[in-house]
């Protein structure tokens, strides 16, 4: 093939200066790097969607005393401190401040208005008591505020997409990668280390989640910060299993029949593990997982990242099974780089261009999925407003357009840029556009 | 290539296994008590004690008929606490608590013991006639076992019990039953004091042997060679006898056929159409990479895909199908002609009910696929030989058609795998709005009712299906990169 | 349509009642098919009338076979159909009930038989047959326990109870009576008695004839097709497409046309019936505006609300909202320590503004109630007690004066019980997809917020929500009662000995409440009875274990081609069979 001679010139020269080199590529796309700037902005709202939009004030002069409630919220929150007595379960709005400074949206999601109530349009006259508690987007059925959910919501569906498709692509990109690049024929291991880690591998589980299931259960109930802590323990757990057992299986080299080398079918292994998790109806998964467990949006991230990576794994697979019989990756194999070396420096990168689509698509499907989730009233806490359970909201309302406009609006800007992003990211990747 | 064929159809085997262990891991601890969902419906029972051992018997019965009073596989790995007869207990709850206690104390045999006499006492106090008098204080006592039943904290079991011994203070009609209570208490204390904290760490295995759950599910009860069948036999999935529903009691496969049909022509008609209209926009928005044409393609398909299928259903539904706006399309349904109707009748009618929920279907699948068509056509456009085919003179149009057009396909093949199944689980929400009984609905509903006969049915014929979907592309996949080598040669 | 609440057989009393209806009742010719297509949300389960669990299965049926007697949806009172007139009752000595009917003369089934004494028995034996899967009704015929017939009256019949109980009239002829002949032609029930059936049950648990009729009655045909369903009514079933529709069409030379003087039921004009199923509201919608739909219940009052605003609605369609027999409640789990005083209960009653959600939720569509009798029994209805006013100072003060105070400051009352410091955090529970009562909970929610009180909103799936009411685990949830015309029986809700097996899901009962409950069930003498149930009311107004809401009123929208439509307090709320066309 004409173009592998070029290739292992770019291989070999460019270590260093290949992200440099993506990035110089990246800027060179206008649309993308806009798109690029664009989410910034999104994760500023994510990051301080609770200054931004909030029921507290910034800062008040009260009773003669200068107070920072909104700050305070967050001390509270981790239980460092207590309000004050006269702060205590008070509707905020309602205080006789001396002075007083509102975040722009004076409003929490979750907070009801009542005297909004049954979706207030934006142009619509509303019982406000300036227009410094107008609610500019409107009011839904019960009189929640929803510029102040569409805010909230972005912190809501960067995390959906983020968190989920990063926890995808890890799973995804590592066992793609190791299925396409080894194949069937290239990972070679000692016998004992095979045995030793199928043991571990039993092992591991028992002892990380079969004698702790009531532990792990019983913190789920708690809190979710706990339930983190206790899996950290069990994952910990496990590499402590594992580790011991590739440290035994160094010892076992002494006999001659546990040295001998033995072929594992990676490609056969990773590709019945994408197979089963392709055929199992993810969306099915989802809901009768989320049916059984308590709503909780961190949950539908976890199973959303830990179902739809196959797709990310196949891309990487299938790319790198292309990859791995060109000439450039034989030549870094010659040069006596190591297998390893090979595979995350030369390989994947090589092989991430659909990967970047994939993912892009990916972040945009999760916040599609939980919008459908939303549709279904499953997923998110009831108090939560998300865009998802704002647009399905507004089936059930047809004539207030600005439930369906606004968070509509929303989703498509924010998959588009993903998209856009994504895209710049393809160009900027492929090395033949390096001139 | 047949060899490999083979060889793949070899390997769904094993898949098909993982699958449905997987399945049958998450139905068994899914919570509710399966035997409890097909006895009582979501009618409020009478609430007399008479009633209660014919209750239980009923419950027994149906249990030993569904098999749930056997182990659920073959072995199972757990630690040494467990028991090999837990199994044998009858409620759910009770197992639950059980197994609990067992992890705590573990002493299997102080643990069965404490059961038993709790059992013996719920059964002493079941046979005191209850007097005007004394029905209240009765009452209190069998709330209190039923509580003891289902509790493992020893603080709540605590509180169990004074509550009890204060209910026999007041009420000293009842004492013929203060002897059993005594010997529940005391087990529960023997059980208490020989503890062993370490035996859950201990793992253990259990073999149980082909008289278990999932056996019976796959081969069923009645003998597959000789020997006779007994009334009540089941045949197991593989001889496709898929279980009852437990919601109308139906076989699962006259409740899923037809959902079944209507599914698969759904999702195939979508993706056939989506894949008809992607290709050709992929490679022109590729070609044709930064005109204005394409940034429009680009822009509505965004805009498509980035719209959430139900809301545009609902849109679609209220302006185009007769409520206050056009009446062009039906709003639901697939006709109401009768069977009997001509071929093409009936053809035409169904057609014309499917259109708007293929579009609802189809169009997200149809921009996703297309961008993946344009991004793997401008990979190859990009690549030497063909700048060089074109440098040679060759036509443009045969160079993207013959040279780069195979090449790009790779990626947008391996997606087939990929959407068929979600084609299939995103379907319900369309199912759903346009009233269309297929798969998606009827398991969607038996997830909400935990009918698990039917959720786990349906995700294994989705899952086979899948898998001839994936070979499918694997196969396509193969003839058009002769680079891919399917044989182990070195 | 799916029961949405757990329909409660025997509850409320027969009473004079107005029907509130609103809205149309003008009626307007228009050419059009004599046909009627009534919405359903969900497909029937099955059409076997021992078998069937859902609502909208029971409706359909009650046009394919018919029982002794039925509730008129009218008058609401008890009405003959297969029986001649209302039975005789007479209390025989030993402490129970003989209840003796004689069935019309006009009664026939399909092949042209009359309808006999022998098929009633056969009925009740198919009931009884433990192997028949109709676990949801038997319970309420325990109370027969033999069956007399005499030689010389060929129609006549007597049932024999062995206890006195209020319901006994209603629930002797309330259950469709099923042909013999059809249903069992080998005659398998035959050497059965409903007095071995009943009373040694242990004997016939396992006996082969019993299994081998059940096998066949309990089979998939006899619950879904048309060669297998029959019975006394004026339709049968012509065509089932599983998912989509169940169309009945009327039988040629029906033997009840004949009757005179009969009920509105013997009044069946539609030549055909279709149950057309669309399980998405919005959808329904669509399709009744676009002239697919005749007949739609269950409208949401949002959507109602709106429906004048459509002027395609307004030409063909007339709106109904007869009050409805039922009532809406939030439960409060009295065993709980945050929920066991009864101060805490009636504070958080004084957190629900009750006329408000009326107006924003139910867009006014409905009506507060006190207590478990519905406004309409007038006689019953207890009007001296006063509502729960909205009034979250009082709920504060309450709070306090049950000792629940922020000792720790952190924004949630605590107290100390049984030793142990309890946080006054709560769960609200509903199932899921009911947006009103979401929209509920949120309100309380914010109210509750504000007093120190922690409310956790959580939607449940309505198999799990219904397991965890029974087994206790909730704190407060939203439900509600729907109820038949009949004499109230507060013992499945509200007796102690129904925390275990029945609905008294929030653990109220005492040793006056129950006396108070088991005499209500005994007494025959209607206005004793009243005072009685107005005493019962005083009292869980006073424990609170339920904050009673309101009565919904149904929401119907029903073709102007109709006349004949008026709607009706029971449920589903009209007659589809009787409507004809504007002549």
């Amino acid at each position: 093939m004409s173009a592998t001679g070029k290739e292992i010139k770019t291989v070999s020269a460019a270590d260093q200066s290949f992200w440099a080199n993506v990035k110089r590529q990246f800027r060179k796309n206008k649309l993308a790097v806009y798109s690029l700037r664009f989410i910034y902005v999104l994760i500023f709202i994510a990051v301080f969607a609770d200054f931004i939009a909030n029921e507290k004030p910034i800062a008040c002069k009260y009773n003669d005393n200068v107070y920072f409630p909104l700050l305070k919220s967050y001390s509270v929150d981790f239980g460092l401190s207590n309000w004050q007595p006269e702060f205590q379960n008070v509707t905020w709005k309602d205080l006789e401040y001396e002075w007083v400074v509102f975040p722009p949206v004076p409003y929490l999601p979750k907070n009801i208005d009542a005297y909004n109530s049954q979706s207030v349009s934006p142009f619509a006259e509303q019982e406000v008591k300036s227009t410094r508690w107008k609610h500019w987007l409107g009011t839904d059925e019960l009189g929640h505020d929803i510029l102040s959910a569409m805010i909230h919501g972005t912190r809501i569906s960067l995390q959906v997409g983020l968190i989920s498709q990063g926890i995808a692509a890890l799973i995804g990109i590592l066992l793609g990668a190791m299925a396409g690049y080894f194949g069937d024929d290239r990972l070679k291991m000692s016998r004992g280390r095979l045995i030793l880690n199928v043991i571990a591998l039993f092992l591991a589980f028992f002892y990380g989640f079969g004698s702790r299931s009531y532990i792990l259960g019983d913190a789920i109930g708690i809190s979710f910060g706990k339930f983190f802590v206790e899996l950290l323990i069990s994952f910990a757990l496990m590499a402590v299993i594992f580790a011991v057992a590739n440290l035994l299986a160094v010892g076992l080299k002494v006999i001659p029949f546990f040295r001998q080398k033995v072929n594992i079918a990676v490609d056969i292994i990773v590709s019945r593990m994408i197979e089963i998790m392709v055929s199992i109806p993810t969306l099915f998964l989802i809901i009768a997982i989320v049916a059984i467990a308590k709503p909780s949006i961190i949950l539908v991230m976890a199973i959303i990242g830990m179902t739809t990576w196959t797709g990310i794994a196949r891309f990487i697979r299938a790319e790198l099974l292309k990859v791995r019989n060109l000439e450039f990756i034989e030549s870094a194999h010659a040069l006596g780089f190591s297998e390893m070396r090979t595979l995350f420096r030369h390989a994947i990168p090589n092989a991430l261009s659909p990967v970047l689509i994939a993912i892009a698509f990916g972040i945009a499907a999760a916040i599609l999925i939980e919008s459908t989730l939303s549709f279904l009233g499953i997923g998110v806490p009831a108090e939560t407003l998300t865009w998802g359970s704002v647009l399905s909201a507004a089936r059930q309302s047809p004539t207030a357009w600005w439930l369906a406009i606004f968070p509509g609006f929303a989703i498509f800007l924010t998959v588009t840029v993903y998209n856009l992003v994504g895209e710049g990211l393809t160009d900027a990747l492929d090395p033949r556009q390096k001139k | 290539m047949l060899q490999y064929l083979l060889k793949r159809l070899l390997i769904f085997i094993p898949t098909i296994i993982v699958i449905s262990l997987l399945m049958f891991i998450l139905s068994a601890n899914a919570p509710g008590d399966p035997v409890e969902l097909m006895l009582n419906k979501n009618s409020g029972n009478d609430g007399q004690s008479s009633q209660k051992l014919s209750t239980e018997k009923a419950y027994n019965e149906l249990r030993h008929k569904l098999g749930f009073d056997l182990p659920l596989f073959y072995f199972s790995f757990s630690n040494s606490t467990s028991s090999d007869t837990l199994h044998k207990i009858p409620k759910k709850a009770h197992r639950e608590n059980l197994e609990r206690l067992a992890s705590n104390y573990g002493n299997w045999s102080n643990v069965a013991a404490y059961y038993n006499t709790l059992r013996d006492y719920e059964n002493s106090v079941f046979a005191i006639a209850s007097n005007d008098s004394s029905a209240i204080a009765l009452n209190g006592i069998k709330e209190r076992i039923n509580d003891l039943y289902k509790t493992y904290e020893e603080a709540k079991v605590a509180i169990y019990f004074s509550d009890i011994e204060k209910i026999y203070s007041s009420a000293p009609d009842l004492a013929v039953s203060a002897a059993s209570f005594q010997k529940t208490k005391d087990a529960y204390a023997t059980m208490q004091k020989n503890q062993n904290t370490y035996a859950k760490y201990i793992p253990a295995i259990h073999i149980y042997g082909f008289e278990n759950q999932y056996h019976r599910w796959l081969f069923g009860t009645s003998p597959w060679f000789f020997g006779e069948e007994k009334p009540g036999d089941n045949y197991g999935f593989l001889r496709k006898d898929f279980g009852i529903s437990y919601q109308d009691k139906r076989p699962v496969w006259s409740v899923l056929k037809d959902a079944l049909r209507w599914t698969v022509m759904l999702s195939t008609i979508s993706i056939f159409l989506a894949y008809i209209l992607a290709i050709p926009i992929g490679v022109m928005s590729a070609i044709k990479k930064g005109t204005l044409q394409e940034r429009a393609t680009t822009t509505t398909l965004f805009i498509l895909y980035s719209l959430p299928s139900f809301w545009i259903a609902t849109i679609l539904i209220i302006y185009f199908c007769g409520g206050d706006y056009l009446d062009w399309f039906p709003a639901f349904g697939l006709g109401t002609l009768p069977p009997d109707a001509p071929f093409t009748d009936r053809f035409m009618e169904t057609a014309y009910h499917l259109i708007l929920p293929i579009f609802c279907l189809s169009y997200g699948s149809l921009a996703y696929i297309s961008r993946q068509m344009r991004g793997g056509m401008l990979n190859v456009i990009g690549q030497d030989y063909i700048r060089t085919a074109r440098a040679k003179g060759l036509e443009d149009k045969k160079v993207v058609w013959k040279h780069a057009f195979r090449n790009s396909l790779l990626p947008i093949l391996t997606l087939f795998a990929n959407i068929f199944p979600a084609a299939i689980s995103g379907s319900f929400v369309i199912e759903f709005i346009f009233s269309i009984p297929g798969m998606g609905m009827t398991t969607l509903q038996a997830i909400n009712a935990r009918n698990y006969p039917i959720v786990f049915t349906a995700v294994m014929f989705t899952a086979i299906l899948t898998l001839i979907g994936t070979l499918v592309a694997d196969m396509l996949y193969a003839a058009v990169d002769p680079r891919i080598s399917y044989s182990n040669k070195k | 349509m799916k029961i949405q609440n757990p329909v409660l057989l025997f509850a409320s009393a027969v009473a004079t009642l107005v029907l509130v209806s609103c809205g149309g009742g003008e009626t307007k010719k228009v050419t059009g098919s004599p046909d009627v297509i009534v919405h359903e949300l969900s497909d029937a389960d099955m059409l076997n009338p021992t078998n069937y669990t859902d609502a909208g299965a029971g409706y359909i049926l009650k046009n394919i076979f018919q029982s002794l007697m039925e509730i008129d949806f009218k008058t609401l009172e008890l009405t003959p159909l297969l029986a001649e007139s209302r039975p005789q009752i007479e209390k025989t000595p030993e402490g129970g009930l003989r209840i003796t009917y004689t069935i019309r003369p006009e009664a026939k089934w399909d092949n042209g038989e009359p309808v006999k004494p022998s098929d009633v028995e056969f009925t009740l034996k198919v009931i009884k047959n433990p192997k028949v899967k109709d676990e949801r009704i038997r319970p309420y015929y325990e109370f027969i326990t033999d069956f007399i017939t005499y030689p010389d009256e060929p129609r006549k019949f007597t049932l024999v109870s062995n206890t006195v109980y209020i319901l006994a009239e209603a629930s002797s002829g309330d259950y469709s009576i099923l042909p013999e002949y059809f249903y069992d032609p080998k005659g398998l029930m035959k050497s059965f008695t409903i007095k071995g059936l009943t009373l040694e049950q242990e004997k016939y648990a396992n006996d082969p004839k019993l299994a081998e009729f059940a096998d066949d009655f309990n089979s998939e045909k006899r619950g879904r097709e048309k060669e297998f369903i029959n019975g006394s009514g004026a339709y049968k079933l012509e065509e089932w497409a599983t998912g989509q529709r169940i169309v009945l069409v009327k039988k040629e030379n029906w033997w009840g046309s004949e009757v005179k003087n009969g009920s509105d039921y013997f009044v069946a004009n539609a030549p055909k019936i279709t149950y057309q199923t669309i399980n998405d509201q919005t959808t329904a919608l669509v399709a009744l505006k676009a002239g697919n739909l005749d007949v739609m219940r269950s409208i949401k009052s949002k959507d109602f609300a709106t429906l004048p605003e459509s002027e395609k609605f307004t030409e063909n369609f007339n709106a109904y909202t007869p009050v409805m027999l039922a009532y809406t409640y939030i439960g409060l789990n009295t065993r709980k320590p945050q929920l066991s005083d009864k101060k805490v209960r009636q504070a958080l009653a004084h957190l629900i503004d009750v006329d408000k959600q009326i107006k924003i939720i139910k867009y006014g569509q409905a009506q507060r109630v006190v207590g478990p009798i519905h406004p309409s029994k007038k006689d019953e209805y207890n009007t001296d007690i006063a509502a729960f006013d909205y009034n979250p100072e009082k709920a504060k003060q309450m709070l306090t004066e049950a000792g629940w105070k922020d000792t720790d400051g952190d924004g949630v009352l605590d107290k100390v019980v049984n030793g142990q410091k309890v946080q006054m955090n709560l769960e609200f529970t509903y199932n899921s997809g009911n947006d009103e009562r979401k929209s509920t909970a949120l309100l309380l929610q914010e109210d509750a917020r504000k007093v120190g009180i922690n409310i956790n909103v959580v939607a449940q799936d309505w198999s799990v929500y219904l397991e965890n009411l029974k087994n206790h685990k909730f704190d407060i949830f939203f439900g509600a009662w729907v109820q038949a015309p009949v004499p109230n029986d507060h013992k499945q809700i509200f007796h102690s000995t129904s925390y275990n097996d029945g609905s008294n899901y929030t653990g109220f009962g005492s040793s006056a409440s129950d006396a108070l409950i088991d005499s209500i069930r005994v007494e025959l003498d209607a206005s004793k009875r009243a005072a009685m149930n107005k005493r019962f009311q005083v009292m869980l107004h006073d424990e609170s274990p339920y904050i009673f809401m309101y009565a919904p009123t149904e929401r119907i929208a029903i073709h102007k081609r109709f006349t004949n439509a008026e709607p009706s307090m029971m449920r589903p709320g009209y007659w589809e069979a009787g409507f004809a066309l504007v002549k």
